[in-house]
């Protein structure tokens, strides 16, 4: 019997092994296993033979269709993974086609800089606030101690409207908004569009300024250039130098540029970034703020020339032209 | 302002390179835009006297001249005309070199040997073309160094003089400030003034407080005629004209002590009784430079007797200006209020370099010095007598008299600065500066008083010459949280970035523009928005109320660089006539950019109208917001498709609107192609934007979908059926959509099938089929009985 058996098994594994349909499967699973099967003859014979050989025999049969079980359904899985297969592969579609649909859009490079810029300060801790870009003679002007008859008028090449209200000439005039409407600390970035009347090669009649502005009690110069250095570096890269140089703004006094170095086609230079300084006493007595208790620092930088640096753009008109072929680069 | 370190030389003496002397002085706050190195290549031109003049043997235009240079005679040929025997001009000898880099050799001219070369003003560098030969006055020494003498070399700064620093605006002026910065000592120049008694009838009086101080000096027997060479180089170098000896000395005055003066022609007054004041109404006088002017309460004059003969500070009269054969002169020096000078000539429309030094403030303790210096120079080299009668109208107890004093510490400038200056420091910078220290006090110097008026001035000097470098840098202390960012920052942000991942490019344009955009657009009339009194252009002339006028344009530029195509948006200020609103604008031009290759998807393509009412819808769905889209009835605004338009509403608060552009704009700017467009008033969208959004519990029960076919009249809209749908569907409806529309024969004319899906849901139970059926059915009743449907 157990030669029986042994020639079961080893002609049932070839046949499994030979197999390759599902149909075919199916088929051979009845002949191997089915009630008229070799095994079954075998098991249905068990009561015919010795009592003390049954045990054996009848493990032996009951190991083999156990066996022969798992080595078909380990066949089926076989044949349906390849059928599945086969049937993929004869998906013959072209993917190197260019896909369509709609391409993704574009951010202003404006935009981008104004972000970027104001991201770093936020996290210094100054709000972002925003004003009109149609103010008053006295918040772009006067409060900013530039009265009537300044020759710092001369600075500004101002749009006036029929109504005697200007486009504001610098962002400024937000710092003004802001001191007016709250009491200190006050840690403000404003960006936005300013206005000057002096269009030419160099310049567009609207362009765009981040201003900042920290007053509390015991603010020093010191944290001006502490703050301004720490975000140039951020902004360009440590590996830049920084330079303050005085300059003159009736709203600050000490007033300085900012310069910072950098090498163009090898040549290092030093690159006017940004004007600030300590905020005039007089700035704090429009606002009525007492000079006495508190200081502060403002600065102001220009987005365009940020942006131009960065993206090394040779002209402002580019920005304002908002030809395709420049949009999409950002 | 232009200052030849020659110049300054004669008063402080410059020991570092001219790099260094720029590096210093722009960190000190005078910055040097430009370096004009002149007469860089010149070299060994001399003087020379022309003793004769021969014709050339070989040569018609050409002629021999034998030059002598005070030793020897040298033969030259030259083809100039303007030459005659006698004349001095300048003589280049072999091995000079002129201003365009050439090195004169001995040469040999149709035979005949020439040694040299006689110089135009071109080839000495001082003019860009000349005509001829230059000749000099005749006094000038023969075999002299020209390029010295006439002062063919220099180095000019151009240096732009920040308003705080009229102190500057003069050679004396900077010449002081370098001193101060580079620790040179600095010396005014030498005046002897030779006065006689010589008798004369003028009187002044000041009638205003704008006029504290004037002085007038009279100075006879001049010889007018051509200033010395190296004066009038002076003046060239500065930018100024030569014009005659009188003249030229008070500019010469002017730019060396930075202080204006004026000379009457003493022939051409003849009352001689000078009083300031305020303009008397319906005044008028004509200027120097020809203009007839009318005046009135803003300009302050000078008057002899009831006529204007000068504009305080801006410009003299034509009536008693001085001529060539001018002999006698009153010389005004006067000090007229800063304020006063800038309000005069801006409402003249005038700035004359008077009235710009003027404006910035003068130092009122120079007055009197530049008067004796002109007179000085005036006597040394135009021959005339100075009369020791000088006039004066000083207001003693005038402001500007009494010398500035700030109460000031040391300590204060360094807890300030942030800086650890050693008193001594602060003073070593200081002193040379002309400050003087009392108690608790600093005294300012008079050519700094309009600028220096509290002690963060003086730290601003403490810092700038000690330099900004040496403070260290630190970060403000303990600021609480920071405040909160303006409410319509974020959605900015939102709309860009959900535009931009939507295929939509961003642009920034100028919030500008033009008369005629309005009418085009029929946005109404000028009148109506904010108008520029003093726009750049034309086409810039007003704020614009709608980002259409700024967005078309953009189509119409890429139209016609073939890039028809176009998707884009704005998000920027519109100007309404008493405020500002952010505005969002759309504009699509053109087809879609789908890259589309099969049929379907190029159908796809042309749907903008509705590609862009989609992304809309998907946008306030992004913001957690419904939008409805109604069709504008009225469709007021001549930019609009007449049908194919909506105006957008959230919660029944109208903040847009969205609509094909009319072909007639499209026209206008010579767009052929289909354009739509969508605005957004950001503003009023941030008050519809609610944070506190609560959780809506959803059913877990299964759902079951019906759908309706209905046969619809054209003149039908679906949202006309939605409304029927909406107001009647049962509670259960979870959702409904549209899938399906069609046209055919099969159909009657002019209708169309519209296939309609509902979702029915019940948050409670499993919903049986009977239980649906009932109240779909119901539902279609309703459609049949309100609307003229067919159910299909």
């Amino acid at each position: 019997m157990i030669d029986i058996l042994n020639s079961i098994k080893s002609d049932s594994i070839s046949k499994i092994n030979e197999l390759d349909s599902l149909h075919e499967l199916d088929q051979l699973k009845s002949f191997l296993l089915g009630k008229k099967s070799p095994l079954m003859d075998v098991l249905k014979d068990i009561p015919k033979i010795p009592l003390e050989k049954r045990p054996v025999i009848g493990k032996e049969a009951n190991q083999l269709k156990q066996e022969l079980t798992k080595r078909l359904n380990k066949k089926r899985d076989e044949l349906i993974n390849k059928e599945r297969d086969d049937f993929l592969n004869q998906n013959q579609a072209d993917v190197t086609l260019p896909t369509s649909g709609f391409p993704s859009g574009s951010y202003h490079p404006i935009t981008i800089v104004t972000r970027y810029v104001c991201s770093i300060l936020n996290r210094y801790g100054y709000a972002i606030k925003q004003g009109p870009n149609i103010e008053t003679d006295f918040n772009n002007f006067e409060a900013l101690n530039i009265g009537p008859n300044h020759p710092a008028r001369d600075m500004h090449d101002t749009f006036y409207l029929k109504n005697k209200t200007v486009l504001r000439t610098h962002t400024s005039p937000v710092q003004i908004r802001t001191m007016l409407e709250q009491e200190p600390p006050i840690k403000i970035i404003a960006p936005g569009k300013v206005y000057r009347c002096d269009a030419d090669t160099s310049h567009s009649p609207v362009f765009h300024q981040v201003e900042g502005l920290c007053v509390d009690k015991h603010i020093t110069f010191s944290d001006l250039k502490g703050t301004l250095e720490a975000f140039l570096h951020e902004l360009f890269g440590d590996e830049h130098a920084i330079r303050f140089r005085s300059s003159y703004f009736p709203f600050t006094e000490p007033s300085v540029e900012v310069d910072v170095s950098y090498t163009i086609n090898g040549k290092t230079t030093w690159l006017e970034i940004m004007g600030a300084g300590m905020v005039q006493r007089n700035v704090f007595r429009q606002v009525s703020y007492d000079p006495d208790s508190y200081t502060g620092f403002a600065f102001g930088l220009g987005i365009e020339r940020i942006a131009m640096i960065l993206y090394k753009i040779d002209n402002i008109r580019l920005f304002y032209e908002n030809d395709h072929r420049f949009l999409t680069q950002f | 302002m232009k200052f030849p370190l020659s110049w300054l030389r004669d008063y402080v003496s410059i020991d570092c390179s001219v790099n260094d002397l720029v590096d210093t002085l722009t960190m000190a706050g005078l910055e040097v835009d430009h370096v004009d190195t002149i007469g860089d290549s010149l070299e060994g031109i001399i003087t020379g006297r022309i003793d004769s003049i021969t014709r050339h043997p070989n040569a018609d235009k050409l002629v021999i001249t034998s030059i002598f240079d005070g030793n020897t005679h040298h033969q030259i040929v030259t083809g100039a005309s303007n030459i005659k025997e006698g004349d001095i001009v300048p003589v280049s000898l072999p091995g000079a070199v002129l201003a365009n880099g050439m090195l004169i050799k001995s040469a040999q001219l149709r035979g005949i040997t020439s040694d040299g070369m006689l110089c135009s003003e071109a080839e000495c560098g001082i003019a860009d073309e000349s005509s001829g030969i230059w000749i000099l006055p005749p006094d000038t020494p023969l075999g002299l160094d020209f390029v010295s003498f006439a002062i063919l070399k220099d180095t000019v700064l151009d240096i732009s003089i920040l308003p705080n620093r009229g102190d500057c605006q003069s050679m004396l002026g900077l010449a002081r400030e370098i001193a101060a910065i580079t620790k040179q000592s600095f010396s005014l120049p030498k005046i002897n003034l030779n006065e006689s008694s010589i008798k004369h009838s003028y009187s002044v009086t000041s009638k205003s407080e704008l006029c504290p101080l004037y002085i007038g000096r009279y100075i006879t027997s001049l010889m007018n005629g051509k200033s010395p060479l190296w004066m009038q180089r002076r003046l060239q170098l500065c930018g100024i004209r030569p014009i005659s000896i009188i003249v030229d000395i008070t500019n010469y005055v002017l730019l060396e002590t930075g202080h204006p003066l004026h000379a009457f022609d003493d022939r051409l007054c003849y009352k001689k009784t000078f009083t300031i004041e305020e303009a008397p109404p319906s005044t008028s006088m004509t200027t120097l430079d020809g203009q007839s002017r009318s005046l009135d309460n803003q300009q302050l004059l000078i008057m002899e007797s009831n006529k204007a003969v000068a504009i305080a500070g801006i410009m003299g009269g034509q009536d008693t200006e001085v001529s060539i054969d001018t002999s006698t002169v009153f010389l005004e020096a006067a000090y007229f209020d800063p304020t006063s000078i800038r309000r005069s000539a801006t409402s003249l429309g005038l700035r004359t370099e008077s009235s710009i030094r003027f404006e910035k403030g003068v130092c009122i303790d120079t007055v009197d010095y530049a008067s004796q210096r002109a007179c000085f120079l005036l006597v040394e080299h135009a021959g005339g007598s100075l009369s020791n009668h000088v006039v004066i109208s000083k207001q003693d107890k005038h402001a500007c008299f009494t010398q500035h004093k700030i109460p000031f510490s040391f300590d204060k400038l360094n807890a300030f600065l942030g800086s650890t200056f050693s008193q001594k420091q602060m003073e070593s910078v200081l002193i040379p500066l002309g400050f003087t220290f009392s108690k608790q006090a600093i005294s300012v110097p008079s050519w700094r008083s309009h600028d220096i008026t509290e002690w963060p001035c003086i730290a601003e000097e403490v810092a700038r010459l000690i330099g900004f470098d040496r403070i260290d840098s630190t970060l403000p202390q303990s600021l609480p949280i920071q405040d909160k960012d303006d409410p319509i920052v974020d959605l900015i942000q939102t709309v860009q970035d959900f535009f931009v991942a939507n295929g939509f490019n961003e642009v920034n344009t100028y919030p500008m523009i033009s008369d005629d955009d309005l009418t085009v657009m029929g946005l109404g009339s000028k009148e109506s928005w904010n108008e520029l009194a003093n726009p750049i252009s034309p086409q810039l002339a007003l704020m614009r109320p709608s980002l259409l006028a700024s967005l078309l344009p953009l189509i119409a530029y890429h139209s016609t660089r073939q890039l028809p195509n176009q998707a884009l948006f704005e998000v920027g200020r519109t100007f309404h006539k008493d405020h500002e609103l952010t505005s969002l604008g759309i504009v699509i031009g053109g087809k879609l950019d789908l890259a589309a290759y099969t049929p379907a998807k190029r159908d796809l393509e042309t749907d903008i109208f509705h590609h862009l009412s989609h992304t809309c819808s998907r946008f306030f769905q992004h913001l957690g917001l419904s939008v409805t889209l109604k069709p504008d009835s009225q469709h007021s605004c001549l930019w609009k498709h007449p049908t194919l338009n909506y105006l957008l509403y959230i919660n029944k608060i109208p903040i847009g609107s969205l609509a094909h552009v009319h072909p007639t704009l499209l026209d206008h700017y010579c767009i052929k192609e289909p354009v739509v467009y969508m605005d957004i008033d950001l503003t009023t969208l941030l008050d519809s934007l609610n944070p506190s959004k609560t959780y809506d519990a959803f059913s877990r029960f299964p759902s079951i979908r019906r759908d309706i076919a209905l046969c619809v009249p054209d003149t039908l809209s679906f949202s006309d059926i939605m409304a029927i749908i909406t107001k009647y569907k049962h509670k259960s409806v979870l959702k409904t959509g549209v899938f399906d529309v069609f046209e055919s024969e099969t159909l009657a004319p002019y209708t169309r099938s519209i296939g309609i899906y509902l979702i029915y849901q019940s948050m409670t139970e499993t919903l049986s089929d009977d239980t649906v059926n009932v109240n779909h059915q119901r539902l279609c009743d309703r459609l049949t009985e309100f609307l003229p449907v067919q159910i299909r």
